[in-house]
């Protein structure tokens, strides 16, 4: 009996003298700010490659608009190959939130390249890997180490290690010179395709990498081509009756899309490349259908038409089927391209002032904005994670044209260099490793 | 060898008492310490509440005795009324010896005074260590009953209209104070990357518990949110920037001492869609 009541009297007292319940104070935060992170990259240690590499990483993200890399003079702890773990206090104190270490090791002709990402504030190793290539090769290393660093601390992949097509143009306007060329997502490594002597428009990579379409003005009339990086063989894709042009690969790069003006109408058309087999996807009556793209998963296909009495923006499934007009804006819509995440359609969009914007919606034609604008500002080409923007830009009537990026917030607008005038980019997928 | 009847009556006796005391116990308990089933008001939605800095101790539930209260009404420049009201913030005072807590005290007394004829038929039959424990235990149960009766009083004369039942109300002066207190210093390290896809359904919970210093003890994520944290890269940066922000925010500034029980510890909703939206 006694056992019994102080068993029972244990968790009384223990009830009694317990402090009594408190609600908990629920705060929302529902503003903040949109600054740049800022990130610490002190250079890989080891050799001088490593202070190569951090640079060109340290540039991939800043122009990405979202990270602010922290100047190295500011560094209060210096790095070194011995630095196990860093000393987070000496971090935090130049407001770093994120910091990269590392080490590139050559050894005669190769490098070995290790980074660790550390969250500061939470003291710990966030991403880290190891990579073994050639010296020569430390270029790609420093854009795949960048994306790696962006897709850990954004959750959203990087497009880095990517490359761009487009048109290089030269002298007056009336003898243009159009060659085609290629380059690195940050403008290195650039290189000519094409050496001039026939007008080239509107290149577009296949989702392999391994080719690239364009259009053509080699020969009597303008043709799609199809051109093997790697070899540099290029061959027509075909003589159509009429004028094949605004070719665009599935996401498969199994078939193609293409407009053929024929008989006063032009209809978009797919092309199945295994056997050149020819199917008509819409049948607009004396209509202009053009500019096609496949949505990601290749269900369904964009492009722009003037059935409706004015140039709109429309999506039907991969099968002509299902025809939908998008935009109903005022003003008129042109080069639709869908994004590869899939949320988003940019387009090129005349206004009404005489100058031209580049907009972005949904899919189902909500959310219209613009986010970039000039005198001339058409032709967007989406970077591999659907984030960024690029297009060809005149800022003034007579000024030069030029490529430039902006992100998909209108945020971070910037000219993207080349050597001369430039237009119609297209951006290449993540290359693979 | 047989006992007598009395032992046996004695522990009877005993038995009693002793259920009696634990059924006292738990209604106790119930009244005071469990919520209110009786309670036929359906459960208050959160608000969202627009940030506004407002000026600390303008409008202020602080019981205050008289001799502070003809201090307060001095007049106090604006730039001193908030440190002037945190510094000088007190805890309630000591209960005092009115006449508005008697009655109810009478009212209670019954119970008592049924157990004492009981426990003084037990002293006289058998003395017992453990009676002397039970005792206590119940007088400190009365002690806590009737202060937190007196508080509650004090309130009611200050505040008539609030409710009588409430110790916590988020939508006092009071508690707005301290949220609004919070989310001004949170808006400031709270970075967003507004361009992530479907942004504006990256809302982070997170629990924060807070020392008094207004550092940060421990912060993690709500529950139901931990798996999407492992599956969802762009949930699990939207989580990490908001920790970081708890992180770097800390400690809290300008918290209140007194109240650090209502703040100790903090849910947070880190709620982009606002931002997207303009609101």
């Amino acid at each position: 009996m006694r056992a019994f009541r102080l068993v029972t009297l244990v968790p009384a007292l223990l009830l009694v003298f317990s402090a009594p319940a408190h609600a908990v104070l629920h705060v929302d935060i529902t503003k903040g700010n949109i600054e740049p992170m800022p990130i610490a990259l002190p250079d890989l240690a080891g050799s001088e490659t490593g202070t190569q590499i951090m640079g060109v990483v340290s540039a991939d993200l800043e122009r990405s608009g979202l990270f602010k890399p922290i100047k190295q003079d500011a560094f209060i702890e210096q790095i070194t190959p011995q630095t196990v773990t860093p000393q987070f206090a000496s971090w935090r104190q130049i407001n770093a939130q994120a910091l990269v270490t590392g080490t590139a090791i050559e050894n005669g002709d190769k490098v070995k390249v290790s980074f660790r990402l550390w969250d500061v504030y939470g003291e710990e190793q966030i991403a880290g890997k190891e990579y073994n290539t050639s010296k020569s090769n430390w270029r790609r290393i420093s854009h795949i180490i960048a994306d790696e660093i962006y897709k850990r601390l954004t959750g959203e992949s990087g497009y880095f290690d990517s490359r761009i097509v487009y048109i290089s143009e030269s002298g007056p306007e009336t003898q243009r010179v159009k060659r085609l060329a290629i380059m690195d997502q940050d403008g290195e490594n650039h290189k000519y395709l094409s050496d001039g002597r026939f007008l080239v428009l509107t290149p577009r990579f296949s989702p392999n990498l391994q080719q690239i379409l364009y259009l053509s003005y080699a020969g009597k009339q303008p043709r799609v081509f199809l051109r093997d990086l790697q070899s540099g063989r290029e061959e027509s894709l075909g003589t159509f009756e009429g004028m094949s042009f605004a070719p665009r690969f599935s996401h498969d790069g199994k078939s193609i899309v293409m407009s053929i003006a024929n008989g006063g109408t032009t209809q978009i058309y797919k092309m199945d490349l295994r056997n050149r087999r020819l199917i008509q996807l819409t049948h607009g009556n004396g209509t202009i259908d053009t500019s096609p793209s496949y949505s990601p998963d290749g269900s369904q296909i964009v492009f722009n038409s003037d059935r409706g009495g004015s140039q709109q923006l429309y999506t039907m499934n991969a099968d002509g089927s299902n025809i939908q007009r998008i935009s109903f804006g005022e003003g008129s819509y042109g080069t639709p391209v869908w994004s590869p995440r899939g949320d988003l359609i940019a387009f090129t969009k005349p206004s009404t002032h005489g100058n031209f914007s580049i907009g972005i919606m949904h899919p189902d034609g909500s959310g219209e904005r613009e986010i970039a604008d000039g005198f001339l500002a058409e032709g967007p080409s989406w970077s591999p994670n659907g984030r960024v923007l690029v297009f060809h830009r005149q800022a003034s009537a007579g000024s030069r044209v030029k490529l430039y990026t902006v992100d998909v917030t209108g945020y971070n607008l910037r000219e993207l260099p080349t050597p001369q005038d430039a237009s119609d980019p297209a951006w290449s997928p993540l290359l693979p490793l | 060898m047989r006992k007598p009847i009395e032992y046996y009556q004695a522990q009877r006796r005993k038995g009693l008492k002793f259920s009696a005391f634990l059924h006292v116990l738990f209604l106790l308990l119930a009244l005071f310490g469990l919520p209110s089933f009786l309670n036929s008001k359906p459960p208050e939605e959160p608000m969202v509440i627009s940030v506004e800095i407002l000026p600390i101790g303008t409008v202020t539930n602080v019981k205050t005795t008289p001799e502070q209260k003809s201090e307060e009404k001095k007049p106090v420049s604006k730039k001193e009324a908030p440190q002037v009201k945190l510094s000088e913030a007190t805890p309630p005072p000591p209960p005092e010896p009115a006449a508005v807590p008697l009655p109810k005290k009478e009212e209670k007394k019954p119970e008592p005074k049924k157990e004492e004829p009981k426990k003084e038929e037990k002293k006289k039959a058998q003395p017992d260590p453990l009676d002397a424990v039970f005792k206590a235990v119940q007088q400190t149960a009365q002690q806590q009953k009737d202060t937190e009766k007196k508080e509650e009083k004090k309130a009611d004369q200050n505040n008539p209209s609030q409710n009588q039942s409430s110790r916590f109300d988020e939508n006092s002066p009071e508690m707005l104070t301290l949220v609004n207190l919070v989310m001004s210093q949170l808006a400031n390290c709270w970075s967003f990357n507004i361009g992530a896809k479907d942004a504006e359904n990256l809302k982070i919970p997170l629990r924060v518990e807070y020392n008094e210093d207004g550092t940060y003890r421990k912060v993690e994520l709500a529950d139901e949110a931990r798996s999407r944290y492992d599956s969802d890269s762009f949930f699990r940066a939207a989580a990490d920037a908001a920790i970081r922000s708890v992180k770097e925010c800390s400690p809290l500034k300008n918290m209140p001492a007194d109240r650090y029980k209502d703040w100790h510890l903090i849910d947070f909703d880190f709620n982009p869609k606002f931002m997207l939206h303009g609101g």
